[in-house]
């Protein structure tokens, strides 16, 4: 009978448990949505780093010993060990697209993950049946599939390879993906595009060594002498290293007894580091290896959103059942006292209350639960895999998305109970009586000197809002939340052009870009750029430390761009202005100086990954970069400290698409087809902007329907009173109206300051790259006051029909 | 006692529809003068009180006229019906119905905002002797009290008629009676035309016209020659 009571009460109050459903839901629905990538992304990367037995270290050399690999093998804590030899080409017939090749003799870590296809699928790609990696192989390379089908490559064509002025065919045996491309880009790009990053695995018999050295020997590179030492011509670059489970086992317990913050891996770079009598630059772990750290960094963020997101529409929620539970149990006083007074326990009585919340939390948490994974999830998913190349990667779930959504229903039926808790220990015959009418006290703003001046409605409602301030402050939270939202999704949609603006306007200050090959000496390219009237830029990747002989865990792996200073690759400060180096000096990024505490005016050491030798710089400069953290130093400072110069580029704003054939040119490239690339790939950006406008929308909605139904209600015998003396309907909604609409002022005001800051926190969280300059203009907060304001007066609006057929003769007969 | 200010002519009033139809009011035919004190008496279910909705704009005849004061009642829509009480009516409810956010003061100021020649709130208060309660909010105050404020509220808008639908029935006898004195008071005193529904016959013997209701249908009209003084009324 009971539930018969509340399904009928429900049908009554359909609007508040509509309510309470819908925050329930989007408690767990997002949860659930964006938890389902997280949990789903992390078992595809965990399952694809098992099956390619990713490494534990890297560790680089200028050229590694034979006896080196030997030695380190012979480690206890080490599993297993391998050479290889990292060299970096381009494609031929691809747009010049950039080619790293992995030479090896054995390949046990790293292994490459086999694209294989479907038997008799109509597409030629999907049918592909790569083979195993063949180290004896002659002719055979190892494809990157990403790259593959961009350019409908499939294995058994042949491939046109370039490296250091050789071209070469090679015809391609397996599609493959690797584990430290799961996030990559090509060097010339600022963002993601498979068509311009090739990757190739290949045995070193199918290096083509011959026509290499003849064109070391012509290019006056190589003394003809040391062609009889092959091992020098391609030394092992690259040391892979796996450790054993319980190696990383000891490893964990003692850096936590230590309280020390080195990872697994590093922990024995001392002892790999004795075992090879020092001969390597730098040794590096999984965190370290940007393709695999940023999935890494991107998955911690889904993480904090899906608690944070699920934590504000909880909080949401249990405001709105709190106060829809209080109205509900407040109306049925004397239901309560005639179920006391007929006997009826107070636990069951405080049950059948509870039982309203948990069937609408349970259902809507239960929808959510399974809706979550399906829609969101997958959203995610399909959104996040346009950046990463990731095997078998679906939306996952595990228990706690269970007890995520038991502490949705758990929190809102004890917020129904402590609602009905006060109501239950009024005595029954107490109960039966109407309640006193509630206490009236002369508030705060009364003592404004202009109080009297103020209008009816004005009065009244601030009294009503002190009467009820739970429902002022889930009006007001809930009016915040929306409100940053908005504003959150307002930055994400001009951040993209702010971001273009920024790249391609002020740092990029140039049309084209020609990538250089390392075959020929630096006055060649010098001529070169001459020619071109261009600016010659060098990348490598870097080591830094605050201090010398700094342990591992204080030194950073970075990169480092030289620059000439000609002005067409410019350097732009902490608020995005373009400014200048200091000659002499080096300029670090912002957020990399943060986190090292390097200001201006101190000194940093760093070294070339490659090269053994450290050097040290004084910081001259703080500037900023969207998306490249590291060092910038100019082409004569870094001459000085006697490094190698080896440039990786010439921009100019002359065309020079023609020079695509010239010597030691790798590739040129237009620039407005780079920034068309990276604008198409950040428009999945705004997929967030729908999202959060929609996530927006709803909370606004369901919180103010709610505190304007509840406001409604709580007044419907003094509205149906001041509806018989003769106030016109359109007074009376005005009173309603203008409660709602300051709540949503307020929400607006609360929320307006954490729009920019959580909008940063968001964006630069990605990783360790990223420091996008979050300009959240007035304008967008003025739009975005007036967007919640129109969502709120509309919502509001939802209510005047209730007004006008307020039925006042059913409303004053009786007090229930 | 001067012209009929209310008139129900042939009203007929009915809710539901096919077989749970149930008719409230039974072609009732009454008038009540200008000035009058009149009790309409009945007990629960006879109809009284949805003849004094009908009569004041809150609910329409299912057939039949109700005219008040020359005008058409039975014929107005909602906004016309919302002028009209705002102009010709004063309500006073059982429970009082005062808005407990406001003071004394302010539920009897509030028909500021309805009417523009409200009377002097204080001047209302002072009337019903509650001069010194403007500031106290209506839980500060006895039901007594509270009936008076309401009252005062009533009285603020100048209204023609005044409608009291059991405003005595929450009060204890000696409340009731300073309440009721007041109401005769308005009637006898002032010109206002008071009309009072209550299932309580002591009331009706101080008033000038007495309508009595059983199952929708007037049972008789009865005019009072000699009222008795409020204060002699034993309930």
């Amino acid at each position: 009978m009971l539930l018969r009571k509340m399904f009928r009460e429900m049908r009554g109050n359909l609007g508040q448990f509509i309510s309470v459903m819908v925050l329930s839901f989007l408690a767990t629905f997002i949860y659930a949505g964006f938890e389902s990538n997280v949990v789903g992304s992390r078992k595809a990367v965990e399952n694809f780093h098992r099956e390619t037995n990713c490494a534990d270290a890297w560790i680089y050399s200028e050229g590694f010993k034979k006896e080196n690999l030997d030695e380190v093998r012979k480690l206890d804590f080490v599993k297993d060990a391998q050479f290889r030899t990292e060299i970096r080409g381009t494609t031929v017939d691809y747009d010049g697209a950039q080619l790293d090749i992995y030479l090896m003799d054995e390949s046990i870590i790293l292994k490459p993950y086999l694209y294989k296809g479907k038997e008799g699928a109509l597409d030629r790609l999907k049918e592909s049946k790569s083979v195993e990696f063949d180290s004896e192989d002659e002719n055979g390379v190892w494809l990157n599939w990403s790259f593959a089908n961009e350019w409908n490559i499939s294995v058994g064509d042949k491939i046109k390879l370039e490296y250091s002025g050789v071209k070469f065919e090679r015809i391609v045996r397996g599609l493959i993906m690797e584990p430290e491309y799961e996030y990559t880009k090509a060097e010339k790009d600022s963002d993601i595009n498979f068509k311009t990053l090739a990757y190739v695995y290949m045995s070193y018999k199918a290096f083509p060594i011959r026509e290499y050295a003849q064109n070391l020997v012509k290019s006056g590179k190589i003394d003809v002498e040391k062609l009889k030492d092959s091992d020098e011509l391609i030394p092992y670059s690259t040391m892979l290293v796996t450790f054993t489970d319980d190696a990383k086992e000891t490893a964990a317990e003692k850096i936590k007894a230590e309280k020390s913050s080195i990872s697994e891996a590093m922990y024995y770079e001392s002892q790999i580091s004795d075992a090879i009598d020092k001969n390597y630059a730098v040794m590096i772990d999984k965190d370290s290896v940007i393709g695999i750290k940023r999935i890494t960094d991107e998955l911690s963020q889904h993480d904090t959103f899906s608690y944070a997101f699920a934590f504000i529409f909880l909080v949401v929620a249990i405001l709105v059942i709190s106060t829809t539970m209080s109205r509900l149990v407040e109306r049925q006083r004397t239901q309560i006292g005639t179920m006391n007074a007929l006997g009826m326990k107070r636990g069951k009585v405080a049950v059948h209350y509870m039982s309203y919340s948990f069937l609408v939390s349970f259902v809507g948490s239960l929808a959510g639960l399974i809706a979550g994974p399906k829609v969101i999830g997958k959203l995610i998913i399909s959104m996040v895999m346009e950046w990463y190349i990731i095997p078998d990667v679906s939306a996952g779930s595990n228990v706690l998305f269970y007890v995520v959504a038991a502490v949705v229903v758990v929190v809102c039926v004890l917020s129904s109970y402590v609602s009905c808790r006060k109501l239950l220990n009024v005595p029954p015959a107490a109960a039966l009586r109407p309640a006193a009418p509630k206490k009236a006290k002369r508030i705060l703003a009364e003592r404004l000197p202009f109080w009297d001046k103020l209008s009816f409605s004005t009065q009244y409602n601030m009294r009503d809002v002190s009467r009820a301030p739970l429902r002022a402050v889930m009006g007001i939270v809930g009016t915040a939340v929306g409100t940053v939202l908005v504003i959150y999704a307002f930055g994400c949609y001009i951040l993209v052009d702010d971001v273009v603006d920024w790249n391609f306007e002020k740092l990029q200050n140039y049309g084209y870009q020609m990538a250089l090959s390392d075959d020929k000496k630096v006055e060649y390219f010098d001529e070169l750029c001459d020619e071109v009237d261009g600016e010659m830029i060098m990348t490598d990747q870097i080591e830094l430390a605050k201090k010398p002989n700094a342990p591992s865990m204080e030194k950073r792996k970075q990169t480092i761009t030289v620059i000439e200073g000609k002005g067409l690759q410019n350097i732009t400060d902490e608020k995005t202005n373009i400014t200048s180096m200091v000659p002499g000096k080096v300029a670090i990024s912002s957020r990399l100086a943060k986190e090292m505490g390097v200001e201006v005016g101190d000194k940093i050491y760093w070294h070339i990954y490659s090269k053994n030798d450290w050097y040290m710089s004084e910081v001259g400069l703080i500037n900023r970069s969207p998306e490249t953290a590291g060092i910038t130093i100019l082409r004569k400072d870094f001459e000085k400290t006697g490094c190698e110069y080896v440039p990786s580029f010439i921009i100019t704003k002359k065309n020079i698409m023609k020079y695509d054939d010239r010597e030691g040119v790798s590739g040129v490239y237009d620039m407005e087809k780079i920034k068309k690339a990276f604008v198409d790939g950040y428009e999945v950006i705004k997929y967030l902007f729908y999202m959060m406008m929609l996530f927006s929308i709803i909370t606004v909605v369901v919180v103010l329907y709610n505190s304007g139904n509840l406001s409604f209600h709580e007044r419907l015998k003094e509205f149906a009173t001041l509806k018989v003396m003769g106030l016109s309907t359109k007074k009376i909604r005005r009173i309603l109206n203008q409660e709602n609409i300051w709540f949503a002022v307020l929400g607006i005001i609360v929320g307006s300051p954490f729009g920019k800051p959580s909008l940063t926190a968001m964006m630069n969280s990605n990783g360790d790259n990223f420091d996008y300059y979050i300009n959240v203009p007035m304008y967008l907060y003025i739009l975005s006051g007036v967007f919640i304001l129109v969502v709120a007066v509309a919502v509001s609006m939802l209510f005047s029909r209730k007004i006008k057929k307020l039925d006042m003769v059913e409303t004053l007969k009786g007090l229930e | 006692m001067g012209n009929p200010i209310v008139e129900f002519k042939d009203v007929v009033k009915e809710y539901g529809q096919g077989e749970g139809k149930q008719t409230a009011v039974n072609h009732v035919d009454f008038s009540i003068e200008e000035g009058e004190f009149v009790v309409i008496l009945g007990q629960s279910g006879a109809g009284k009180s949805t003849v004094l909705n009908m009569l004041g704009g809150m609910d329409t005849p299912t057939s039949g006229m109700v005219m008040v004061d020359g005008l058409e009642v039975s014929a107005m829509n909602d906004k016309k019906l919302s002028d009209y009480r705002a102009e010709k009516i004063g309500f006073i409810f059982q429970f009082y119905n005062l808005i407990p956010s406001l003071t004394a003061y302010e539920n009897v100021a509030l028909t500021k905002s309805i009417v523009n020649d409200a009377l002097d709130p204080m001047d209302m208060l002072n009337r019903v002797g509650l001069g010194n309660h403007a500031k106290k909010f209506p839980s500060q105050m006895s039901g007594g009290e509270q009936q008076r404020v309401s009252i005062a509220r009533a009285l603020a808008k100048n209204p023609k008629i005044i409608l009291g639908d059991e405003p005595t029935g929450a009060l204890d006898s000696e409340t009731g009676v300073k309440v009721l004195e007041l109401l005769v008071d308005m009637s006898h005193n002032y010109g206002n035309t008071v009309i009072v529904v209550t299932h309580n016959a002591d009331i009706a013997k101080c008033a000038d016209k007495v309508i009595r209701m059983k199952n929708g249908k007037i049972r008789e009209i009865k005019l009072n020659d000699a009222p008795i003084p409020v204060e002699e009324v034993e309930w």
